[in-house]
């Protein structure tokens, strides 16, 4: 009898005396791997790469506080549109030394770039005073509660993966572009003049649509520079809110802290639960170089 | 066992004559003493012009043998003794299958289908000359009996005409031709007068078919009894429409200052005043629905402006509404459809305000969405690929993302305002609209309603026959059967068919989900064209 267990083959065009769902007991599911290609996540890559969201975060805050303030005409609106174009500039500049490596850039694109902002500098400045009047026949409170839903959303869509960015966006980051330009424009509904509504979208279309650009290739820098910029970041928001309110601003901070540190913690200590089985009766993957 | 075709309607000696093929059946009995003389007078029936036509689509009849009826027959059918000259001797047990040999004017015939569209459509003369045609391209049994008995109600006419040879059939033919001219003559400048109407379409119609009565050459008894059918019941149609015209002309005539209390209720309060009213009731935040104040301000104001204009336009005609109504009263003296037809253009012409206003509202709410449609192909990725007509995978570029977020929080801001105007005006459209649809159903009911052929099928069926059955009843003997082949009346289908299609051309344009779809999808609604109207009654 072991003997024909040991001439036991597990091919079906060999006639053997065996019955067709014959499988000798040793090799039952010996073919099966738990977690093959499970690469388990060390702590402190896991924190640099959340620095991310933590980066994301700080720039709604900020934008926030700078809402407030234009809100309370504690800042003039021309200094922002001054912030803003001259953010533009450092910021394209920083982009195109970033991606100095591999140069797609030439005078066609460049061109370009600038007839785009150019368009949407002047089309924004043309749409303002009808952006001025699209909410605002709407109550205060409605607008404080849709914009916080919006930027919810503007946070849970966005795309903070780190690999390189493919050339079409997808829906969700584009989906949450939409939300967080939607809820500027429900916000900027409660400020007094024209000219206070056009430097509070054109910052916004540069902090949400311009500046994930920018962390896309901040990216590929080495860790200390990714580090620095995000405590910049996290410092200069926290010093705008802290004046305004003192209960928001730490909950801001906790908030950060939290999702910078204390959740890699956790996934990290959830990866014991991972449990994937994978065997030969997979659909199997091709490798495309 | 045999059979025989005999008329039910001889019952006396001679020489029979008919066919021999594809099936025995007899035309007639000639009484001559010797079968030459028989030959010689079926010879010179043969010879006339209108038989021509008959033997070279079925052969000539010939003498088939020699009949004796017995003065004491079994049945109360006769039953002769043949004595056939040609082909094989019969023996006695012969079945015979009775049918009718209908009097040449009482318009009676078999037919073996029950086309009954045949009947309206036989007026066309190239029509007939390819029917005639038809005839004969067949070889089955079947198709050649239907030849057989087309032509055998043919021939029962000629051969009376045969038989006495006499001129007075061919001068009742001729009053008859004059009869129908004379018609034609007093029809006409009706016609002309009509002809101005909006009910162009059915003066052309009735001028079509008296043109299209001449007088059959051939006897085809079909084309006769169909043009017959066809002309009285357009008569019918005219006079019951005149009759009930001039009782509305009554009735308005008496209540006029009613009448003109309630246009001008209808088109002024309501169409002006009304639409101002709920107009300023948009304005300002219509059931707490809070529209975006400038585009609100602006949709009203611009709306409010054109009903202004209009409604001064509409107080100089004031003064004209009685002359109107007198016109109308006129109308209806020429029957009530040119009243409905009057009805529905004033309807149209009273409401052009309207028209306007959701022109404009459709046309804004149409491009709004065709932009967020675009848009949303933008967010996902894809363009609209022209050549082939498909949604492709495009790269965007980052600017036209942006104003595509920029012009994507406009509509999404605008749309509900924009949307609450639409639905005002389109929901009057549609009920314009349904006023219409109601109101050139009832002009069709009046105008296509096959009165004439309804009743021919009460007072006598065998006018309008729509296939043939053979009856099969025990003779009084006992033994033996007689069997009698009797027509079907055309089935009720096939006489409203034409009044059918028109019905369901009116549905498919008036359908209330295709009402519904163009009002969600910003398409513009129209009333039904004049030429899907028309079409189907040539």
């Amino acid at each position: 009898m072991s003997s024909e267990a040991d001439e036991w083959n597990k091919v079906l065009w060999e006639r053997q005396p065996f019955p067709d769902n014959y499988i000798h007991p040793h090799s039952f599911l010996s073919s099966l791997r738990r977690n093959p290609n499970f690469k388990p996540y060390t702590y402190w890559p896991l924190v640099l790469l959340c620095c991310a969201i933590t980066q994301h975060l700080a720039t709604i805050f900020t934008f926030l506080a700078v809402f407030v303030r234009l809100k309370e005409r504690w800042l003039d609106a021309r200094v922002l549109l001054w912030v803003s174009i001259v953010s533009f500039f450092g910021g394209y500049a920083m982009y195109e030394i970033l991606s100095y490596s591999n140069p797609v850039r030439d005078a066609f694109t460049r061109s370009n770039t600038i007839k785009s902002s150019l368009l949407v500098f002047l089309a924004l400045m043309g749409l303002s005073p009808v952006l001025r009047t699209l909410t605002a026949a709407t109550s205060s409170d409605s607008i404080w509660a849709l914009s916080a839903c919006l930027f919810f959303l503007n946070a849970l869509l966005a795309d903070y993966s780190s690999m390189k960015p493919v050339r079409q966006e997808r829906l969700t980051s584009v989906l949450s572009m939409n939300a967080a330009i939607s809820s500027s424009v429900v916000l900027a509904s409660r400020l007094p003049d024209d000219l206070a509504v056009f430097a509070l979208v054109l910052f916004a279309v540069q902090l949400f649509a311009l500046f994930p650009i920018l962390r896309h290739q901040l990216q590929v820098t080495p860790q200390v520079a990714q580090i620095l910029f995000t405590l910049t970041l996290c410092v200069l928001s926290f010093a705008l809110t802290l004046p305004l309110s003192v209960s928001v601003a730490y909950i801001y901070a906790g908030i950060s802290i939290t999702v910078t540190f204390v959740a890699p913690g956790v996934l990290v200590w959830a990866q014991k639960y991972k449990n994937e089985i994978r065997g030969p009766w997979d659909v199997a993957v091709p490798r495309l170089n | 066992m045999s059979s025989i075709f005999w008329p039910c309607d001889v019952a006396r000696s001679g020489f029979c004559y008919g066919w021999d093929h594809p099936t025995l059946c007899v035309a007639g009995v000639l009484e001559a003493e010797e079968d030459s003389h028989a030959e010689a007078l079926l010879q010179r029936v043969a010879r006339s012009a209108e038989t021509q036509a008959l033997i070279e689509i079925c052969g000539a009849p010939r003498v088939l043998g020699r009949c004796v009826l017995s003065p004491f027959a079994r049945s109360s059918y006769p039953q002769p003794d043949i004595d056939m000259f040609c082909g094989s001797s019969r023996a006695h047990s012969t079945t015979y299958i009775y049918y009718h040999r209908h009097d040449v004017n009482s318009l009676r015939f078999y037919a073996l289908d029950s086309d009954g569209t045949r009947l309206f459509e036989l007026q066309d003369e190239v029509l007939r000359w390819s029917l005639k045609h038809d005839f004969s391209h067949t070889t089955s049994l079947r198709s050649a009996s239907n030849t057989w008995q087309i032509l055998v109600n043919q021939f029962i006419e000629h051969e009376q005409r045969g038989q006495t040879i006499d001129t007075q059939e061919h001068s009742a033919r001729f009053k008859e031709t004059s009869k129908f001219t004379a018609i034609y003559e007093k029809f006409h400048c009706t016609i002309d007068a009509i002809e101005s109407s909006t009910n162009l379409f059915w003066a052309r119609k009735l001028r079509r078919l008296l043109r299209g009565v001449q007088p059959v050459p051939n006897g085809d008894m079909r084309l006769k009894s169909s043009q017959y059918i066809e002309f009285y019941n357009t008569l019918w149609i005219i006079l019951n429409d005149l009759i009930i015209g001039i009782a509305l002309r009554q009735f308005l005539r008496q209540d006029r200052q009613a009448f003109l209390h309630l246009f001008k209720l209808v088109f002024e309060d309501k169409a002006v005043h009304e639409i101002r009213q709920i107009l300023l009731w948009l304005d300002s935040w219509p059931a707490g629905l809070k529209l975006n104040t400038e585009l609100s301000r602006f949709y009203s104001h611009s709306f409010m402006g054109l009903i202004a204009l209009w409604n001064r336009g509409f107080r100089t005609v004031i003064p004209l509404i009685p002359i109107l109504l007198g016109a109308l009263e006129l109308g209806s003296a020429f029957g009530v459809t040119m009243a409905l037809a009057m009805v529905c253009d004033i309807v149209c012409v009273f409401m052009a305000h309207v028209q306007l206003c959701y022109l404009v509202s459709v046309t804004v709410y149409g491009h709004l969405l065709r932009l967020a449609a675009s848009l949303w192909n933008l967010f996902r990725g894809r363009r609209h690929n022209v050549l082939r007509n498909r949604t492709d995978p495009w790269d965007y570029d980052v600017d036209q993302l942006l104003l595509g977020t920029i012009l994507f929080t406009l509509i999404a801001y605008l749309f509900p305002t924009v949307l609450v105007y639409y639905i005002l005006f389109a929901t009057m459209r549609v009920s314009i609209i349904l006023v219409y649809a109601s109101l050139e159903t009832a002009l069709a009911f009046m105008n296509y309603f096959p009165l004439f052929a309804l009743m021919l099928r009460v007072k006598d069926p065998q006018r309008s026959p729509g296939g043939i059955y053979l009856r099969v009843e025990p003779t009084n003997g006992g033994n033996g059967v007689d069997v009698f082949v009797e027509s079907h009346p055309l089935p009720f289908a096939v006489t409203f068919s034409q009044y059918v299609e028109l019905w369901k051309r009116l549905a498919k344009h008036y359908h209330p989900f295709r009402l519904v779809w163009y009002v969600v999808s910003g398409r513009v609604l129209d009333t039904i064209p004049r030429t899907y109207v028309c079409n189907t009654t040539r």
